[in-house]
């Protein structure tokens, strides 16, 4: 009986012994993911204060905080696509319903894709938007206010900007004609009619000056950024995902979940721009990707980041977006002309795979020639992947997902 | 009539000792030939994806002491983790072994992957040309 107990425990110790051990792959995958900057969700939590957050979340689903009262915040960041809206071009003011029925509504349809949430405002997030209009990354708060910054935190300033953008949150007509000036002049009166409006709406003017301990005649723009912006950061912030327990908790990830992490911070190059703990370099970088509507620059044409540093070198180039929940915020790209997380792989390394040049005009055929120039100084510039490959990274960035329902 | 038995079992003895030489000449290079039928294009990919990978580490080797940065620093880490493609492509070869195929069979193999990825006779070249 003593010997059979033995055969059984011995056998089961080599069976057990594969299933326990560390594989040399799990390891490189591990020490790729701390080296490139992974850290636990907690450690990237922002404060902000919860009164305060209370108030912003019904200012980011009020359309008062719209001139033209048909558009909140929250219309174009929405749960079911992973606070995104599902759609290639943001469709903002006047839009009514979510996808594919907000495309059909008379909303005001604008040059970019709506971005995700997801971590803005967390420790060490300081670039917005797709082309960094807001940049603090150099310890002072660059944007479009110039000297006239209206805070230090850059998501507080972010805060400022959708409300006094054409097509966002502001319908055109004849009416809104005097805002195409554009200068923080016609910025400033909106924000100041903005807070007068939200002084007259009691049920969110009396909590928002009892958590910021002033009368409610006090209020001004300025406490209204601060309020969304506390919001956002408890709304949005990160939660543990698999690859966070897969680093810090030994779990086991798939295999085609080990072969992607391998490929993404070894030959894909991903990590090269993908890095840090918002696997965001929160940097600028040109993928040529094919573009979508009208763009930022018109004619089908958008220079990204250039547009605020007038920099020629800066053309093409948009901030690396974060890869959290980013399954599911497809359609992918500054334009969203990509429908899935694969194609939009694919584009990064090997654009010429998803464009098809015959059918271009030759002032779309340069512009290829162009962004293809720009990125060939890319460290993803012709990396060779098949399409397998891909799949596998995908189906590693599928381990950056969490479920913010469940956390909340 | 007991030599005809005799005779009859000794031809038999003959002709299954026939059979075994037979099929003991046959059947190695008929199970060689099928594994190498069976796994030719996986170990194909696995000897282009090694040698790329050997390349791309080269490379990235070589930027670092031209031009060091924490951007070629990166990359050579990148491609060190790249380099995997190459254990991925030993283990493969032991696994090949084990199935019975020996360094004849698996050089005849690698020169096949050669073969299929080159796009013209360079690597033949420079795996046949004398250097002095």
């Amino acid at each position: 009986m003593k010997s059979a107990t033995r055969l059984l425990f011995a056998l089961a110790m080599f069976c057990a012994a594969p299933a326990v051990a560390e594989t040399m792959r799990e390891a490189v995958l591990r020490q790729a993911v701390l080296d490139n900057g992974l850290r636990p969700a907690e450690e990237l939590w922002p404060e902000f204060e919860s009164d305060k957050a209370a108030v912003g979340e019904l200012l980011f689903e009020s359309e008062q905080l719209s001139l033209t009262r048909n558009v909140s915040c929250r219309k174009c960041h929405l749960d079911e696509f992973g606070s995104a809206d599902g759609l290639p071009l943001a469709h903002g003011a006047g839009g009514v319903g979510t996808g594919v029925e907000r495309m059909k509504s008379p909303a005001g349809v604008l040059s970019r894709n709506a971005l995700a949430l997801w971590g803005r405002g967390g420790i060490g997030f300081d670039v917005f938007f797709w082309d960094g209009r807001v940049d603090a990354s150099s310890g002072q708060v660059l944007s479009q206010f110039g000297a006239m910054v209206p805070s230090d935190d850059p998501l507080v300033v972010a805060a400022h900007l959708p409300t006094v953008e054409f097509r966002e949150m502001i319908s055109e007509s004849n009416d809104t004609e005097w805002l195409r000036q554009g200068d923080v002049a016609a910025a400033t009166q909106i924000h100041k009619e903005l807070a007068g409006r939200i002084r007259s709406t009691p049920e969110i003017a009396d909590p928002m000056a009892e958590a910021f301990d002033l009368d409610v005649a006090d209020l001004t723009y300025l406490q209204i950024a601060e309020a969304i912006a506390a919001f956002i950061r408890s709304e949005f912030r990160l939660r543990d995902t698999k690859l966070h327990r897969f680093v810090f908790g030994g779990q086991d990830l798939t295999d085609r979940e080990l072969a992607g992490g391998l490929l993404f911070y070894g030959r894909g190059q991903c990590a090269a721009c993908h890095s840090g703990p918002y696997f965001s370099d929160l940097e600028f970088h040109a993928i040529p990707f094919a573009q979508f509507g009208f763009g930022f620059n018109g004619f089908g044409i958008d220079y990204g980041r250039y547009n605020f540093t007038q920099a020629p070198e800066d053309r093409y180039a948009f901030r690396t977006p974060p890869l959290f929940n980013v399954t599911k915020t497809a359609p992918y790209s500054h334009s969203g002309a990509e429908p899935d997380l694969a194609a939009a792989i694919r584009a990064h390394v090997d654009p010429l795979a998803r464009i098809d040049t015959s059918k271009l005009s030759p002032l779309e055929r340069a512009e290829v020639y162009q962004k293809i120039a720009r990125w060939s100084q890319e460290p993803s510039y012709a990396v060779e992947l098949s399409q397998q490959e891909i799949l596998d990274i995908v189906a590693f960035l599928s381990t950056l997902d969490f479920d913010p329902k469940a956390a909340r | 009539m007991r030599s005809i038995s005799l005779r009859n079992k000794r031809a038999g003895f003959a002709l299954i000792f026939a059979a075994g030489v037979f099929t003991g000449q046959i059947i190695p290079p008929l199970w060689k030939w099928t594994v190498i039928y069976f796994t030719q294009i996986s170990y194909q990919e696995a000897t282009y994806r090694c040698d790329r990978s050997m390349r791309a580490h080269l490379l990235a080797k070589q930027k670092v002491e031209a031009e060091p940065s924490g951007e070629t620093v990166r990359d050579l880490e990148a491609s060190e983790i790249g380099l995997i493609d190459c254990q991925d492509y030993d283990l493969l070869r032991k696994r090949l072994i084990l199935l019975g195929l020996d360094e004849t069979a698996l050089g005849y193999m690698a020169l096949k992957a050669i073969e299929a990825k080159a796009t013209d006779l360079q690597q033949v070249i420079e795996i046949h040309e004398i250097r002095y």
